[in-house]
């Protein structure tokens, strides 16, 4: 066991190898719970399809108001003031859609107004649980879950 | 200059295998400490309340067959909820249950059931070893126009595999 200087030396390397791969292996295994909870974590009981949102935005614009259906008062051209004519209407129906609660509420937007029983000025993405829209001939419709 | 090299080879190898089992500790705590139990039940039974949605409403309107007397949702969707496999021998694991109202009053109108209905007792209690459920409610019309609240509630039992 005469002459370990270069064993010594290779030797040294290896702890110091062995340490730094430790700290790698943990950093990794934590960045990796990290990363789960950031893109898969949380809550998921409220994220939904949207098969339930695109059959109730259909159903809504068939739905009739004054004799006509909701797509109809919107294809006029003075739509803005249909719109203003039947807006009570369309908030009481959404007011009362199903799975509105102290958690989260349906939300019907035409154009840039809003019914329903959550304000949608302020919400952020990640805030909407559901959504389904369509493009009318003079106006963008969508109906959102919005969570409070 | 090259002489007794073999006990030098001799303490690198020790480091090798610390090495290893370091790796392989790291590996192995990675998947104990983030593992999740994966019980997609209640996943499952989300899936087909949208499966059913989609065969019983159009743009919106309720089929008008659903109204009929003899309805069969089984038939009308082509769902099989029959297990085949040796162990079950045709048992059936799934249910449904489609309920629809008057949306202005909330009078009840018609209730279609299909598949073990027992398995939907459970729906609401908590507890692992029993059956998930996933309830839908939708607004929609029906071909008259009228306004309808549809319930839709299905069930996935499966209780051995969890």
């Amino acid at each position: 066991m005469k002459s370990k200087k270069a064993a010594i030396g290779k030797t040294m390397t290896w702890i110091v190898a062995t340490i730094i791969i430790l700290f790698v292996i943990i950093l990794f295994v934590y960045g990796a719970g990290v990363l789960g909870l950031e893109l898969f974590g949380g809550d998921d009981s409220l994220k939904e399809s949207s098969t339930k949102s695109e059959q109730m935005l259909f159903a809504l614009l068939n739905t009739k108001f004054n004799d006509k259906t909701l797509t109809e008062h919107l294809n006029e051209e003075d739509w803005e003031k249909n719109l203003k004519e039947i807006e009570k209407e369309i908030y009481e129906i959404v007011k009362r859609l199903p799975e509105n609660s102290k958690k989260a509420g349906w939300s019907l937007e035409i154009g840039g107004e809003s019914f329903g029983v959550i304000p949608m000025q302020g919400h952020s993405p990640e805030k909407i649980k559901e959504v389904s829209f369509i493009n009318l001939k003079n106006v963008k419709i969508s109906l959102l879950k919005v969570e409070k | 200059m090259f002489k007794n090299k073999k006990a030098g080879e001799r303490i690198l190898s020790i480091y090798l295998f610390i090495i290893y089992i370091i790796v392989a500790i790291g590996i192995a705590s990675g998947v104990i400490l983030f593992r999740s139990d994966l019980d997609v039940r209640e996943i499952e039974a989300g899936i087909l309340s949208d499966k059913v949605i989609d065969c019983l409403v159009e743009q919106g309107r309720l089929k008008e067959d659903f109204f009929e007397e003899g309805f069969d949702l089984l038939a009308e969707c082509d769902f099989n909820f029959k297990d085949n496999t040796e162990k079950y021998l045709g048992e059936e694991r799934y249910a449904v249950k489609v309920e629809s109202f008057y949306f202005e009053n909330k009078k009840a109108l018609k209730n279609v059931e299909a598949g073990k209905t027992d398995l939907l007792t459970y729906c609401g209690l908590e507890g692992e070893k029993i059956p998930k459920c996933n309830l839908k409610e939708l607004y929609v019309l029906d071909v008259l126009d009228d306004k309808i609240l549809l319930k839709i509630n299905s069930a996935v039992g499966k209780v051995e595999n969890v």
